[in-house]
C-alpha cells in the first residue's frame, strides 16, 4: 500500500495546484463565463481523493491519521477544503474559492514534504475512536472558524470599498456583501457546532481517563472553551439583538486573531498540543 | 472562377449620418425579410441587413454587379420611402475591411456607448434573419459566425463590456454588490418625478418587484406607485418607510435635506442594522451627507455616481487594445477561410482537367490499338493511367492547401494555376458539353 500512498502524497498538492488555477482563472473572468465551471468538480474530486488518502494512511499505520505533524496538516488542509466546499454549494458562489483552494495548497504541500513513512512512537489515543473523532470534528472546527473570519474580512474590505466610494478589483471580483454575511454566518455556526462537539468529546475523554477534571484547566483547553462560549454567545447577539455587517465582522475577525494568538503563545510555551500523562 | 469569394459593405452609422437618417433607415423584421430576396432578386450573391437604433448596414457576399450601391439604393429606397438624396453616401467598404468592420462592431468597439452589450444580440439576430432567407448563404452564415464568436471572445477575455456607464445602471449595480439580487427586497423612490420613474425601471428590468414610492404630491406619488405595482406613502411617513428600505432613491427638488443621520440611526436600529442603500440624485441635497456616515448605510450622491461612471468608461477603454487584438485575430481566422473558400474551386477544376486529359488519352491510346488490347490490358491501363494522375496531383493539391494554411498563398499564386493550364478555357468547354 505504501506505493500508492506515496503516489498521492505526491499527487495531491498538484491536484490543488491544478484546482487552484481554475479558481483564479474563474475569479478573473467571472461575470463573463457563463459556461460550467468545472473548477468546483476538480475540487470536489481532490477532496474524496484526499479523504480516500488518509482513511489508506489509517488503515495501512493502524492509528488515526492526525499522529504526525504531516497528517494533521493534510487532515486540516482537508477540513478547510470540504468546509469550503459546503459554503460553495450553499451559496452557489465560486468567486472566493482561490483563497481557500490557495490555502488548501499550502497545508497539502507542507504534509507532503512532512510526510513520513516510518512511524515509530504513535501514542495510544491516536487509535482510540471517541478521541479520533474529538480531533476530526475540532479541526473541522476550527476550519469553519477559519473561512468565518476570512469571509469576514472580505466584508469589511467589500464595505470599505463601498464607503470610500473607490471601487477597485475587490468590489468588481467579490460576491455581494448579503452573500459573504451568510457565508460568514454558515460558517461560523458549523465551526461553532463542530468546535462543541470536538470539545464536548474531548473532555469526556479526559473525564474518563482520570476521572476528576484537572487536565480540563490546561490553558489550552480553557482558551478553547471561552473561544467556543465567545462564539456563541455573539451567535446568539446577533440572532437576537441584530448586529451591523461590518461590526459583525470586525468582532469575527478580532475574536479569531486572539483566539489563534492565545492558542500559538500556549503552544510555543508548552511544546505540545496537551500532554495529561 | 480563380478569384473566390467576394464581400462588401454599405454602412450608414452614428458616424456619417444623422438621427432623423438613421430612423428613416432603420429595418424592421418583416421590412429585413421583403428586402433579402429582392436584393439577391436584382444583384445576385447572399445579402444581410444589421439594423440597429445606430446603424443600418448592409452586407453582400458573391454580389457580381457594376453599381452594386445604386441598385441597392433604389430598392432602400422603395421599401424605406428615403429621399435618394439622403442616400449618398454610405461608407463602403470590402473584403477583409468589411468583415474587421463587423467584427468590431459586435465586439462593441463601434458602439456610441463602448463595450455596450445589445449589440452582439442584435447581431446575432441579423445572421438569424440571413439564415432564414432563400438560397445559398454560406459566406454570409461563415461571416457572421466569426462575428457572433469575436463578440462573445471579447466580452470573455476582456473587461470592454463591464461595469455600467450610466447614473441609474450605476445605482443599480452598486444595490446588487450590497444584497446580490432584488428578489423581496423594497425599493423605496423618495419623489416621483422623470428622474425616479428611469431609477424605477432599472430596478425594475433588474427584477426588483417590491415597490415604495413617498411624495409630497399625493397623486403624482400614486401614479408612479401604480406603474410598478407599489405602495404610496406621504412625506410623514418617510422615517416609518425606511425600516422596511434596502434601497432608498431620493429625487425632490426639497430646499432641506429630507433623510438625516438621527432619522436614519432610529431606522436603522429598528431595522436591526440591516444594510440600506441610499442614492440622492437631489439637488439640493436630499440626505444630509453625514448619513453615510453609520455602519450600516451606505450613500451615495450624484457626484458619486458620475465618478463611478467616468471610473468605468476609463476601464473600457484601457481595454479596447486587447479588444482589437482578438478582432484582429479573427480577421485572420476569415481570411483563411476565403482563402479555403478561394483554393477549393482552383483544386477541383484542376482534379477534372486532369481527369479529362487521362480520358481523352486512354480513348485515344484504344483507338489507335483497337482490337489489340485485351480487357485485362485496358483495365490495367486505367489503373496505370488513374495512379499516375494521382501522384501527379497529390504535391500541387497538397502545397496549394498547405500555403492556404499559412497564409500564404496570393490571388496571384492562383491565377498562376488557372493560366498555367488554361484551366478557364477547360471549365468553358465543359460547360458547352
Amino acid at each position: 500500500m505504501q506505493p500508492l500512498l506515496a503516489t498521492l502524497n505526491m499527487f495531491l498538492p498538484l491536484l490543488y495546484a491544478g484546482v487552484l488555477a481554475t479558481y483564479i482563472r474563474h475569479f478573473f473572468s467571472s461575470g463573463r463565463d457563463d459556461g460550467t465551471f468545472w473548477g468546483t468538480y476538480m475540487l470536489y474530486a481532490a477532496l474524496g481523493l484526499h479523504g480516500g488518502f488518509l482513511i489508506l494512511r489509517g488503515i495501512s499505520t493502524g492509528h488515526f491519521p492526525f499522529a504526525t505533524r504531516s497528517e494533521f496538516v493534510s487532515l486540516l488542509a482537508l477540513s478547510v477544503g470540504a468546509t469550503y466546499a459546503l459554503e460553495e454549494l450553499r451559496h452557489d458562489n465560486a468567486n472566493t474559492g482561490l483563497f481557500f483552494v490557495g490555502m488548501v495548497l499550502l497545508f497539502q504541500i507542507a504534509s507532503s514534504v512532512w510526510a513520513d513513512w516510518h512511524i515509530a512512537d504513535v501514542p495510544p489515543r491516536a487509535r482510540d475512536p471517541v478521541y479520533g473523532a474529538h480531533v476530526v470534528f475540532t479541526v473541522f472546527g476550527f476550519a469553519g472558524l477559519t473561512l468565518s473570519s476570512l469571509y469576514a474580512l472580505m466584508y469589511v474590505l467589500l464595505s470599505r470599498q463601498l464607503k470610500s466610494r473607490e471601487l477597485g478589483v475587490i468590489f468588481r471580483k467579490l460576491p455581494p456583501l448579503t452573500l459573504l454575511e451568510k457565508m460568514s454566518k454558515l460558517a461560523t455556526t458549523s465551526g461553532v457546532v463542530l468546535l462543541g462537539l470536538g470539545l464536548a468529546l474531548g473532555h469526556w475523554v479526559a473525564f474518563q481517563q482520570f476521572s476528576t477534571v484537572d487536565p480540563l484547566r490546561h490553558p489550552l483547553i480553557v482558551i478553547a472553551d471561552i473561544a467556543w462560549i465567545s462564539y456563541l454567545i455573539g451567535l446568539i447577539v446577533a440572532k437576537v439583538r441584530g448586529l451591523s455587517g461590518i461590526r459583525m465582522g470586525y468582532l469575527s475577525l478580532a475574536g479569531y486573531l486572539l483566539f489563534m494568538g492565545a492558542m500559538v503563545v500556549v503552544i510555543t510555551q508548552l511544546e505540545a498540543f496537551h500532554s495529561f500523562s | 472562377m480563380a478569384d473566390g469569394p467576394t464581400l462588401e459593405l454599405y454602412s450608414f452609422s452614428h458616424k456619417n449620418t444623422s438621427l432623423e437618417t438613421r430612423d428613416e433607415l432603420a429595418f424592421s423584421d418583416e421590412q429585413v425579410r421583403r428586402f433579402l430576396p429582392e436584393a439577391r432578386e436584382r444583384l445576385g450573391g447572399e445579402w444581410a441587413v444589421l439594423s440597429t437604433c445606430n446603424r443600418s448596414e448592409f452586407y453582400g457576399a458573391n454580389v457580381d454587379h457594376d453599381e452594386t450601391w445604386d441598385v441597392l439604393a433604389d430598392l432602400i429606397g422603395e421599401l424605406k420611402n428615403v429621399p435618394e438624396d439622403e442616400l449618398t453616401d454610405p461608407d463602403a467598404m470590402d473584403g477583409s475591411e468589411a468583415a474587421h468592420h463587423l467584427f468590431r462592431v459586435a465586439a462593441s468597439l463601434e458602439s456610441v456607448a463602448l463595450g455596450e452589450n445589445e449589440i452582439l444580440g442584435q447581431v446575432k439576430h441579423a445572421h438569424g434573419m440571413v439564415l432564414e432567407s432563400e438560397g445559398h448563404v454560406s459566406v454570409l452564415d461563415q461571416l457572421f459566425q466569426y462575428a457572433v464568436r469575436a463578440g462573445k471572445e471579447v466580452r470573455t477575455e476582456t473587461a470592454l463590456c463591464e461595469g455600467a456607464v450610466s447614473i441609474s445602471s450605476v445605482a443599480v449595480d452598486l444595490a446588487e454588490k450590497i444584497f446580490g439580487n432584488f428578489r423581496n427586497r423594497e425599493i423605496t423612490l423618495v419623489g416621483a418625478g422623470e428622474t425616479a420613474e428611469t431609477a424605477a425601471e432599472h430596478f425594475d428590468d433588474a427584477g426588483a418587484d417590491h415597490f415604495t414610492v413617498v411624495n409630497r404630491s399625493r397623486d403624482a406619488g400614486e401614479a408612479l406607485a401604480d406603474r410598478f405595482d407599489g405602495e404610496y406613502r406621504s412625506l410623514d411617513e418617510l422615517g416609518e418607510t425606511l425600516v422596511d428600505a434596502d434601497v432608498v432613491l431620493v429625487a425632490t427638488g426639497a430646499q432641506e435635506p429630507l433623510i438625516t443621520p438621527s432619522m436614519l440611526r432610529r431606522a436603522i436600529t429598528e431595522r436591526r442594522h440591516n444594510s440600506i442603500f441610499l442614492i440622492d440624485v437631489s439637488n439640493p441635497r436630499g440626505i444630509t451627507p453625514e448619513a453615510g456616515d453609520l455602519p450600516s448605510a451606505y450613500l451615495y450622491n450624484m457626484d458619486d455616481l458620475e465618478s463611478v461612471v467616468e471610473d468605468n468608461l476609463e476601464t473600457r477603454r484601457r481595454e479596447v487594445p486587447r479588444a482589437e487584438s482578438i478582432v484582429d485575430h479573427f480577421v485572420e481566422q476569415w481570411e483563411r477561410w476565403m482563402q479555403q473558400r478561394r483554393v477549393t474551386p482552383t483544386i477541383s477544376t484542376l482534379a477534372r482537367y486532369f481527369e479529362d486529359v487521362r480520358q481523352r488519352e486512354l480513348s485515344r491510346h484504344e483507338g489507335e490499338h483497337k482490337g489489340e488490347l485485351s480487357e485485362s490490358e485496358i483495365s490495367r491501363l486505367e489503373a496505370f493511367s488513374k495512379g499516375l494522375v494521382k501522384k501527379l496531383l497529390h504535391d500541387p493539391i497538397t502545397n496549394l492547401r498547405s500555403a492556404v494554411e499559412n497564409n500564404q498563398l496570393s490571388p496571384e499564386d492562383l491565377e498562376l494555376v488557372w493560366s498555367l493550364y488554361n484551366l478557364r478555357e477547360f471549365e468553358e468547354r465543359s460547360d458547352d458539353r
